[in-house]
């Protein structure tokens, strides 16, 4: 007896229903369930230093009422976008001449491997000396967190473009300069997009290390701020909207990734 | 005979165009250290052979030996419970949907949140001690080993698995024989990229919860602006990172030697 045709897109319609449905149940049952222990880790300590879930929305609601989070957001931003812009071309460059010529991969492979292996951290003494207490320091800082990553991933992007279309073009005898232009960045293009959101993600933690380390500006003073005064609700507000900030930029950036370049199915390299 | 001259000449060709500009160009990266060092701009811009002097006076004091010996004892500890709890996590959320839709939003957030952020709130919950900073070089290199381990074990080739079960293998077998080997590959290069995540997570707690250790070095040299011992020690850390990564390399082709 065949099976009514409603009938059957009905039941497809039911499963796949419950199918979208159960995760977001599950979901946000994890968001719950997170939060409580979190609430009820805070009233049972009853100490100064856990904030309760309740406390700390509290306070990020008034650090947003009285423009002090907005304001810090700009300070901090502020170099966090000059050194992200730097290290972006200057990534892309070098990152496309790696992937172009086997030569320049073999004379800078050795140093993408320190530039991946130094703390940064370590390093932000030399900036200091070199650019002073300021913006120039927070910008180099930015700068060099981001770049090793962006370079990689763009020259890894240049390496994995189809083997063929290159063939293809050199046999029609296209130029190098040609072959870089037409085939190769092109076909890098998913990769570059990658190579920007893992960029933002360092340049982030960059921002995060000058501000502790360098000078405190932005999100930086408002921890300095809040420690020293013991209010820790203020200062889980603060860090909570930094890691919010990160994820959320991150987030975006993947989304405009995947609208722009659907096909890609890349492997990153993410040190 | 003419045959094996041209296979010689290959390979020295191929050494000259392999070898030889990594070489050079590291030379020449060193050349320049030691003349820009020369050129005095400030201290902390010391030439290479300062760094080196340096080096050697502070292996000869001990004392960088000493530090070294407390920083990769924390290490150590918060790495391996880093490993051991990722790769348990990571494998039950490939083999548990429930497990991957209650665990996937937080373990996302972990991999792109700066972990850096989240020392002043580790020192706010856990104090200035040895637990701040083991849980620092844990927070570090634990999220990459989770995110490694589940896609290692979700994407195993469905196949085997039906094998697997259609041979009648029990859930225990299955693990231990499909889904932990076939995710080896993945499982190791969440280790390598964890390994040296939580070098940087050992070097930033060192320097900014409890001053000890090759951080406190760091500390120490960078702000009296004391170049040459400051190079010194970042050599040491790069050295220590490039190390430990080639030891997961090895235990990789040790752990799946049909992985190339």
């Amino acid at each position: 007896m065949p099976v009514p045709q409603k009938q059957i897109v009905d039941q497809a319609f039911a499963f796949n229903r419950t199918a979208s449905l159960q995760p977001l149940f599950l979901k946000s049952a994890s968001i719950f369930i997170v939060l409580i222990i979190w609430e009820t880790a805070g009233r049972i300590s009853n100490s100064m230093s856990l904030p309760t879930f309740l406390d700390t929305a509290v306070a990020f609601y008034r650090l947003v009422l009285s423009g002090r989070l907005p304001l810090a957001l700009l300070h901090s931003s502020s170099s966090m976008i000059v050194g992200l812009l730097l290290a972006l071309v200057v990534g892309n460059v070098l990152g496309l001449l790696i992937g172009w010529s086997r030569l320049i991969e073999r004379c800078l492979t050795v140093y993408l491997t320190i530039m991946l292996a130094i703390p940064m951290m370590a390093m932000i003494p030399v900036f200091i000396v070199i650019f002073g207490l300021g913006l120039g320091s927070r910008i180099a800082v930015v700068f060099v967190f981001a770049v090793p990553i962006i370079i990689i991933n763009v020259a890894t992007g240049v390496r994995t473009v189809d083997r063929n279309l290159v063939l293809m073009a050199d046999s029609f005898g296209a130029t190098r300069l040609q072959l870089l232009k037409n085939i190769l960045l092109p076909g890098a293009s998913p990769a570059i997009l990658a190579a920007v959101r893992l960029g933002i993600g360092r340049a982030i933690v960059g921002m995060i290390a000058a501000e502790m380390l360098v000078v405190a500006v932005g999100f930086g003073s408002l921890l300095l701020e809040f420690g020293a005064t013991m209010k820790p609700q203020n200062s889980f507000a603060v860090l909570l909207t930094v890691i919010g900030v990160s994820v959320a930029v991150m987030a975006l950036a993947q989304r405009v990734e995947k609208r722009l370049t659907p096909w890609a199915r890349l492997k990153l390299r993410d040190y | 005979m003419a045959e094996m001259n041209v296979t010689a000449a290959g390979t020295r060709n191929r050494y000259l165009t392999h070898y030889v500009p990594p070489v050079l160009s590291l030379l020449l990266g060193l050349v320049v250290w030691e003349i820009v060092g020369r050129l005095r701009f400030s201290d902390i811009v010391a030439p290479l052979t300062d760094t080196m002097v340096a080096w050697w006076k502070l292996i000869g004091t001990g004392e960088l030996l000493a530090n070294l010996k407390i920083s990769l004892l924390n290490f150590a500890i918060g790495f391996l419970l880093a490993v051991v709890t990722g790769i348990v996590l990571g494998a039950l959320m490939g083999r548990f949907r429930t497990v991957q839709q209650l665990c996937e939003l937080w373990i996302n957030l972990g991999n792109s949140a700066p972990m850096l952020a989240f020392i002043p709130l580790l020192i706010i919950l856990f104090g200035l001690g040895d637990t701040t900073r083991i849980f620092v070089v844990y927070t570090f290199a634990f999220w990459v080993i989770v995110v490694n381990t589940f896609v290692g074990t979700r994407y195993i080739n469905p196949d085997l698995m039906e094998m697997a079960g259609s041979f009648g293998a029990s859930e225990r077998q299955m693990f231990w024989k499909i889904m932990l080997p076939g995710a080896l590959p993945m499982i190791m290069a969440g280790l390598q990229l964890g390994v040296g995540r939580a070098v940087k997570g050992m070097i930033n707690g060192e320097m900014l919860i409890t001053i000890v250790g090759l951080g406190a070095m760091i500390r120490i040299y960078g702000g009296g602006f004391n170049g040459s011992h400051l190079f010194a020690v970042v050599i040491t850390i790069v050295a220590v990172a490039i190390i430990l990564s080639v030891l997961i390399q090895i235990l990789h082709r040790r752990l799946a030697h049909w992985d190339r």
